[in-house]
């Protein structure tokens, strides 16, 4: 072929050559090295910010749940609308952890490890609010969990907060034990770089003798295929529990059908709208910009477009329905979101999930920093009101009229959300200064094909 | 590569044979079927039965020919042509077979097949009243017509920029052109086939409602887009048309994957779909699956679980059995199967509602569309080589491996 | 520290290219060596094929662990709701699979997930600590950026200037005798 077509291929995986040394240099870096100050700053803003979580949850269980908002008609509130937002962030570390290992998208690699590990601090964070939604959490584990007991009392396994405590349950070990799976290797390799015998030891223990031995490697590659096909189905389940949570019930404005393939889609739109907020700052803090380049950012916002049009596709759908069916309460219910009360929330959903990210299709501000950053706050921001527009709109005006209310937060739910996002950001800060947050191992390998192939093209 | 230069249309007889024979009888058995006034209704229903499986075929393919461009696909450029031949009859075809749905609509007396264009049943049901402003005849039409009309265009955009790589006209540019529709097609696609759906599948029983029934309608459709594609890639392989060394088992394993995965996509949706009217129970939509689960119906929901997913998932599931032709021409014939059933499950229950009544009546117009729909494959591949021969990326494509 | 007791265990080549590597463990293959290894820091393709290992069960085993645990949901849905703990709830039939289906999925996956993760550290040999490879100064290169054969000298087959030879005509221009400390079993404290 004498056309040049190298304009129809892929970019390039990192910019520049690097060799495999220089690869583990960069990406060990802030793992090896002494914290900066910048690091210690932002460790002890979030870590305060975090306190505030067990400061709300003292409150809630020495006064009890009446702290909360929650009272008749709204008997859901920000409990559950943090938990769906949480565990909402986690889908997209397995998407791209997963998902796109199956469809070989080797980009991926380089924003792999670190969406796995928001995936599991995500539903740690997730899984504190329906656990302290009990009442009494200290009880919950008899509640929750089927085991044989004297008195013969055991789960209804028809309800979908059972299934969720199932779901998420598997989620979360699933996705922990995928991650770190992923994670050995190069943890042997930090063992390796580690001239401190305490590190080594840490390091060592944690990489369970790892010795890159190819008759390990054949297994491993195996249950990571195993994982990635596991993990593909398991994430598309888990958000579409939580959406039974509300669609199998007859409250007007949950029960409809489309809700599991549109949180799994709203999922993976604030999952990744959450990886691009964070990896920016992550890539800055630790000069790991020829990593993770500007065309990962291109290729994630080409993923947050696609997600939003199918948020917006649903929204669509589900008004459209409310009308076609026919029924009063749900075409009263949609008229509410959009004209109540609320309608300042549904709205700052619409504008900020399905308005605000059609900029990026223009290639500029998909790869500009500057330009697409207030773009994912604001998803960010769109997909926690999305899930307070579902959970509050719909109980606060339902069939009887005379029970109608609002739902004003207190300062313990408010405490509760912010103090949430102080442990995620806590944990995330820590991850990266004590683990490699790009996947050396799967670098190195993935290295060896596009700088032996891109050498090819220029021969 | 000397062999793909010499690759070029070939008229294939055995193809055009069976396609007019299918033809002919389809239209034998549909002329008495027209007559008889029990059996004219009967044929509306079998029509729009077998216009629904033409339709999901070729915008199924469509949906991946789109897909392809979409995501900058590089390994599927050996069967791109074979997906383009699938989705060619869009261009026109497809427009031309609605017209009897417009015919039997507009002399609804005759037919019957849409309650709502029923003036004198919807005027003394208030529900239906109050669907006026979307179900309602010109309204109807005139979204038909833009449906077809934005399939037709794309599709044209489509096959217009590949033939013109095939004689070596601007390759690069052709790529980058389709490539720039892929973005646009995908939305107007999403929108319109969601739809049709509504339109033409689910305003059957205009009671009835499911935010979720346009994912479901795609999601067999995308099914049997696949199935269509596997077995015409198999097929062409087998009878020499594609050379050898084209498609590998690589390639095969690819769409074996994509069967198996869209496979356990349907099933998903459509649990989904059933579970969630089945746990609330409401009875302005439980009586739809209620209908579907009863008498002789009940059958027809098991094999539908069964050939939709249970068989090919469990074909599948293996490894080796991704990349074995056998085994997927086995399962790309079951999934076919499952989409006229799929089909009927969706028609034929308001049509017949103590049980699956099939018989000569309802034969004709399948017969007669698959028919046609064969013919137009054969047409194609008389008229253009089955591989797409000016893509720039055509040898990459070919050697692509796991 | 400075004289510990050492044996020497092997022989280890070192190479700094795979393809070079993949070509040896054919060599070696071939020359009829049955306790060996290579270690690499990324996972070589083709080498599997190249040293003869038979495909992993780790799939198969693992999806069978999933159909046990789908057998274990149904069971444990189906018994407990339907005939130990009955309780009539919304109407709903006991045995109401519809309602089970996402617990039959979920332990499916949860089963197969912790058999896989078990395989692994089972079957890849995790969780010792202790190998000749660290005490022979070799596993930071391995971890990093380079490839090794080792070639054990347990093998019927092992002598050291037969396995010098081997590997030198593979190729290999970096070979160093794999040695092992002999210490008590406290090796990682």
């Amino acid at each position: 072929m004498s056309a040049d077509t190298s304009i129809l291929k892929p970019a390039p995986l990192i910019e520049g050559r690097i060799t495999p040394r220089e690869l583990d240099d960069a990406v060990f870096a802030p793992v090896e090295s002494f914290p900066t100050g910048r690091w210690l700053i932002a460790v002890s803003v979030t870590g305060a910010i975090a306190l505030l979580f067990p400061i709300c949850i003292a409150n809630t269980i020495l006064n009890g749940i009446g702290t909360w908002g929650v009272n008749q008609p709204v008997g859901w509130g920000l409990a559950i609308v943090n938990f769906v937002f949480w565990v909402g962030i986690g889908h997209a570390g397995t998407l791209i952890s997963a998902i796109l290992f199956l469809f070989r998208q080797k980009w991926r690699t380089g924003i792999a490890r670190f969406a796995e590990a928001m995936t599991i601090f995500a539903v740690f964070c997730a899984m504190q609010f329906p656990l302290f939604h009990t009442g009494r959490p200290w009880l919950a584990m008899f509640w929750l969990i089927p085991y044989p007991n004297d008195q013969r009392i055991y789960q209804n396994f028809r309800s979908p907060l059972e299934w969720d405590v199932f779901a998420v349950g598997t989620y979360g070990l699933i996705s922990f034990m995928f991650w770190y799976l992923g994670l050995i290797p190069d943890l042997a390799t930090a063992r390796d770089r580690a001239k401190h015998p305490f590190r080594k030891f840490v390091y060592g223990l944690l990489s369970v003798g790892w010795s890159g031995s190819n008759r390990a490697w054949t297994h491993y590659e195996k249950a990571y295929l195993m994982f990635a096909g596991l993990s593909t189905p398991l994430v598309l389940s888990v958000h579409s529990i939580v959406s039974f949570d509300f669609a199998v019930s007859v409250i007007p404005g949950w029960h409809t059908t489309i809700f599991p393939p549109y949180f799994v889609a709203g999922a993976i739109f604030s999952g990744f709208a959450m990886v691009a907020t964070l990896i920016v700052i992550l890539r800055r803090m630790f000069h790991l910009k020829h990593i993770i380049t500007d065309n990962h950012l291109d290729l994630m916002n080409k993923i947050v477009i696609v997600t939003s049009l199918m948020v917006g596709y649903a929204y669509a759908m589900e008004f459209f329905i409310a009308w076609y069916g026919g029924v009063a309460v749900e075409r009263y219910v949609f008229m509410n979101r959009a004209m109540g009360p609320y309608a300042w929330a549904y709205w700052t959903m619409v504008i900020c999930n399905v308005v605000v990210p059609q900029l990026l299709w223009i290639r500029r501000v998909r790869r500009s920093v500057l330009l697409m950053y207030p773009i994912v706050l604001l998803i960010n921001v769109g997909m926690w009101f999305e899930r307070f527009v579902i959970v509050i709109t719909s109980l606060h005006r339902d069939y009887l009229p005379s029970s109608w209310g609002m739902y004003i937060p207190t300062w313990t739910d408010i405490g509760l959300f912010v103090g949430s996002f102080g442990i995620f950001l806590t944990f995330i800060l820590l991850f990266c200064r004590f683990l490699p947050s790009v996947s050396v191992t799967e670098m190195k390998a993935a290295l060896l094909h596009t700088q032996s192939a891109h050498g090819g093209d220029h021969e | 590569m000397t062999p793909i230069d010499s690759i070029s249309p070939q008229t294939s007889m055995r193809l055009r044979r069976i396609a007019l024979i299918l033809l002919i009888a389809g239209l034998h058995l549909s002329v008495p079927a027209l007559l008889g006034a029990e059996s004219r209704e009967r044929f509306a229903s079998a029509y729009l039965w077998g216009y629904a499986f033409l339709w999901s075929v070729t915008l199924g393919s469509l949906f991946f020919l789109g897909l392809h461009h979409l995501t900058h696909a590089r390994w599927s450029v050996v069967i791109r042509r074979v997906m383009e031949m699938l989705a060619a009859p869009a261009t026109g075809m497809l427009a031309a077979l609605f017209i009897p749905v417009v015919l039997m609509l507009l002399l609804h007396g005759h037919f019957s097949l849409f309650p709502w264009a029923d003036a004198a049943h919807v005027a003394e049901d208030p529900i239906l009243a109050g669907k006026r402003p979307y179900l309602n005849s010109p309204f109807f039409l005139a979204r038909a017509a833009l449906y077809l009309a934005v399939w037709a265009g794309f599709t044209r955009h489509f096959l217009r920029q590949s033939f013109r790589q095939d004689a070596g006209d601007d390759a690069v540019g052709a790529v980058l052109r389709m490539r720039r529709m892929g973005a646009p097609f995908m939305m107007a696609f999403a929108v319109t086939v969601s739809f049709a759906a509504i339109d033409w599948l689910m305003s059957l029983n205009p009671h009835w409602f499911s935010t979720i029934f346009g994912v479901y309608v795609f999601s067999g459709m995308a099914l049997s887009g696949l199935a269509a594609l596997t077995l015409a890639v198999i097929a062409l392989r087998n009878s020499g048309r594609l050379p050898e060394g084209c498609v590998t088992t690589d390639h095969l394993y690819n769409l074996g994957a994509l069967l198996f995965g869209f496979s356990a996509f349907w099933a998903y949706i459509a649990f989904s779909q059933y579970m969630l009217i089945w746990y609330a129970n409401m009875p302005e939509e439980t009586f739809y699956i209620h209908d579907r689960l009863q008498g002789g119906w009940l059958g027809v929901s098991v094999a539908l679980a069964l050939a939709r997913f249970v068989i090919p998932f469990f074909l599948l599931l293996p490894r080796r059995a991704k990349r074995h032709a056998r085994t997927l021409v086995v399962v790309s014939v079951i999934v076919l199967a499952g989409q006229w059933l799929d089909l009927f499950w969706l028609i034929m229950p308001e049509r017949h509602a103590a049980g699956p009544v099939i018989g000569w009546q309802e034969l004709g117009p399948p017969l007669a569309l698959a028919g046609a729909l064969l013919l137009s494959l054969s047409r194609f591949l008389a008229r253009r080589p089955c591989l797409a021969v000016g893509d720039p990326l055509l040898e990459e494509s070919m050697r692509f491996r796991l | 520290m400075s004289e510990l007791r050492h044996k020497q265990v092997g022989v280890a080549g070192l190479y700094d290219d795979p393809s070079a590597l993949v070509r040896a463990a054919v060599e070696v293959r071939r020359a009829g060596y049955t306790r060996w290894d290579c270690h690499t820091p990324y996972p070589v393709h083709g080498l599997d094929t190249a040293m003869g290992i038979p495909e992993s069960p780790v799939g198969g085993i693992g999806l069978l662990a999933g159909f046990a645990g789908l057998g274990t949901a149904i069971g444990l849905t189906g018994w407990l709701s339907a005939w130990h703990y009955p309780i009539h709830i919304g109407g709903k039939p006991l045995f109401s699979w519809q309602a089970f289906v996402p617990i039959y999925f979920e332990l499916f996956v949860l089963f197969a997930g912790l058999t896989v993760m078990g395989l692994v550290f089972a079957l890849g040999r995790l969780g010792r600590w202790h190998s000749p490879l660290h005490d022979s100064g070799i596993m930071p290169e391995v971890t990093c950026d380079r490839f090794a054969i080792v070639l054990e000298a347990s093998d019927p087959n092992y002598s050291e200037d037969a396995a010098r030879a081997l590997l030198a005509q593979t190729g290999c221009r970096d070979i160093r005798p794999l040695i092992e400390y002999e210490e008590e079993d406290d090796a990682f404290l």
